[in-house]
């Protein structure tokens, strides 16, 4: 069997043949790492060209023959589950919007009666089970997901920056720093519950012994429950923006900041002028994905506020749940929901941009 | 002017080193109070004391007959451990040809990926029950609370970050050996086999921890679904202790059973924690 020459494709020829008009953006630049998930040619791929712009000359493939390859078919299981589980779904989920629909009609609800918009305008904007409006709801987890991730910022900020530089003992730091981020969620809900316990909870025991609070403060009621969610979901979840951070700071030419170094920078000019105008697109996008992860927490609130309830800690998720499963009114929760989507399209598409646009290697080395 | 010399230090040494022990107790303290919690007597728990000299293990041996720990765990494991593996498989299978080849759905396919991260677990949970509620009720098959259906379930869910794992690390890998393979005479799926899964070890690692992880930690499919995972039984089990249910809350024996169910997790990840770091920001950057 004789060997084709290997023309058009393996990014070494792609970088080295000029000839070759390569997929714009990729492998443009050198010399930055590229570790296991760190494809060097690559962004996402979903940019133009990169494989639809292959150039011809496949060895398992003549040249210009467009025979399907079956191997693409691999990809039919897994697409086919997405469509049943996910694709589907939201089409039904719109349609029961627009329905009467509850306990009694619930296994037929192909044949429930029509609501018009009923669902959408009384429903979003009435009280419900928990005597909380959806729209009330909206803004209690917008609330509690930029607080989150605001609070958030200068702990994974500083955690980044900390073990950046190498020493003794960095490596036992960095799986230190991800404890929090990998017990499970209802676990961390249900100390946050002992936790801030009245009078029990250490919480109460700490901030008496320090004089800065009653030891009958109620944590776990009334207005000062969203506190002690929020401050529960920071413990919880900083390190997810401290992971991306740290992930920016080491795509960052290490040359830079030795040029900088030998020309009399200090640390804060550092950090002030190479390292953070670099970190910027990497914490918007940590910031954008955090407040969306935050906006969509259900355990935290449902298993640390199990038995209480308090309606300052009603989020949205909580809400919809609630006005499904307890309330049984299918076609508001519906409706509820499909508010829900739409209110994350906008930063979700924002989001799809954001990632077409960046490359892999960003981060990933 | 000695100091802070290094490029790579970006902060002066007496600022990192007391955040860094500020850092650490603020992580170490509930940590050390929840396994406190967990080898306290009920009682002292349930009045707030704090009797460290009197540390016991016996809620460990307790927490088993207080509520269905044990089963929890299993059907846990069950669940989350084969959805897991299946979204493994489907993840590599998915991702090949994604990564390798060129086809008609294949920027659709990736964009619904990425997109469907951002799509609200309530706008699916309600029409996935209306609509296993609407099978069951029609064919008479019981799926609300089967395992089947909660499987599926998850590893939909885990299937876009398997997919977009294995995407990423695929594309990493160099055409060359599976070209070889093709030359020799292999065919396409004898070279993804033979060559490429064996090569995406890594990858699939992470893909699986993940895709366990959405199993386990998940409480709102579990209960609504009214499945009896561990996350589902802790959260009942502390329910009905804050309810005041029994004589005396065991609160000593749900702490014991909540670091329980953390351990295996936790190890999980330490162990794997090299690749796992690496599959969080790809994941993130690509859709998490």
């Amino acid at each position: 069997v004789s060997r084709e020459p290997r023309v058009g494709y393996g990014r070494a020829v792609k970088n080295m043949t000029p000839a070759h008009t390569p997929a714009p953006g990729s492998g443009g630049r050198a010399g930055e790492p590229a570790g296991p998930f760190g494809a060097p040619e690559d962004e996402i791929g979903t940019r133009e060209g990169d494989a639809h712009h292959k150039p011809r000359g496949f060895p398992w493939r003549a040249a210009g023959s467009r025979r399907r390859e079956p191997a693409v078919w691999l990809a039919a299981p897994g697409a086919l589950f997405f469509v049943v589980l996910v694709g589907i779904p939201l089409v039904i989920v719109l349609w029961t919007s627009f329905l009467h629909i509850g306990a009694s009609n619930i296994s037929h609800w192909a044949t429930a009666p029509f609501a018009d918009f009923r669902n959408y305008t009384s429903g979003l904007t009435g009280p419900n089970v928990l005597g909380v409006s959806v729209l009330r709801s909206v803004w209690i987890s917008l609330e509690f997901a930029v607080l989150a991730t605001v609070a958030s910022t200068p702990i994974a900020f500083f955690a980044a920056l900390s073990v950046y530089h190498s020493y003794r003992g960095r490596a036992l730091l960095r799986s230190i720093y991800l404890v929090p981020y990998v017990i499970p969620g209802f676990v961390i809900a249900l100390l946050g519950q002992l936790a801030f316990h009245d009078n029990s909870g250490g919480v109460d025991h700490l901030l008496s012994a320090l004089h800065l609070a009653s030891v009958n403060t109620y944590w776990l009621i009334g207005p000062n429950a969203f506190w002690a969610m929020t401050f529960t979901e920071v413990w919880e979840v900083w390190p997810f923006i401290y992971l991306l951070l740290l992930a920016g700071l080491q795509a960052i030419p290490r040359d830079q900041l030795e040029a900088a170094t030998v020309d009399g920078a200090d640390w804060w000019s550092r950090l002030r002028f190479i390292v953070m105008p670099q970190l910027k697109g990497i914490y918007a996008l940590a910031f954008g994905l955090s407040t969306l992860f935050h906006f969509g927490n259900f355990t935290l609130p449902y298993v640390m506020f199990g038995n209480t309830r308090p309606t300052s800690t009603v989020t949205l998720p909580i809400n919809i749940f609630y006005i499904a499963f307890n309330g049984f009114d299918f076609g508001v929760a519906s409706a509820t929901a499909i508010f829900n989507v739409m209110l994350l399209a906008v930063p979700a598409a924002v989001y799809l941009w954001v990632v077409r646009l960046r490359p892999a290697r960003r981060g990933l080395a | 002017m000695k100091k802070s010399h290094s490029p790579d230090r970006l902060l002066p040494p007496v600022v990192s080193r007391v955040g860094v022990v500020a850092l650490v107790v603020f992580i170490a303290v509930p940590v050390l109070y929840l396994i406190e919690l967990a080898l306290s007597q009920n009682s002292t728990v349930a009045l707030g004391g704090n009797d460290i000299k009197h540390l016991t293990f016996r809620n460990f041996t307790e927490l088993w007959s207080a509520a269905p720990i044990l089963q929890g765990l299993v059907n846990s494991i069950i669940i989350a451990g084969i959805s897991a593996a299946l979204a493994v498989v489907l993840g590599v299978a998915a991702a090949y040809p994604l990564a390798r080849l060129s086809f008609r759905a294949r920027k659709p396919l990736l964009y619904s990926l990425l997109g469907s991260q951002s799509i609200p677990q309530l706008a699916l949970l309600l029409p996935l029950y209306i609509m296993l509620a609407g099978i069951q009720g029609v064919l008479g098959i019981h799926l609300i609370g089967s395992y089947p259906a909660i499987i599926a379930i998850y590893m939909t869910f885990g299937l876009p970050l398997a997919i977009v794992v294995c995407f990423v690390y695929l594309r990493g890998l160099p055409r060359d050996l599976e070209d070889a393979a093709l030359v020799d005479g292999c065919t396409r799926m004898g070279a993804l086999r033979r060559v490429v899964v064996p090569l995406m070890a890594p990858a699939m690692v992470v893909s699986l921890v993940f895709a366990f992880l959405v199993g386990w930690n998940d409480v709102l499919f579990a209960s609504a679904l009214q499945n009896q995972t561990v996350a589902v039984t802790l959260e009942q089990f502390g329910l009905a202790q804050a309810e005041g249910l029994g004589a005396q809350p065991l609160y000593g024996d749900l702490m014991a059973a909540a670091l329980l169910s953390a351990i295996p997790v936790v190890a999980l990840y330490l162990t794997f924690q090299r690749y796992l770091v690496h599959g969080l920001a790809a994941g993130a950057l690509s859709g998490t």
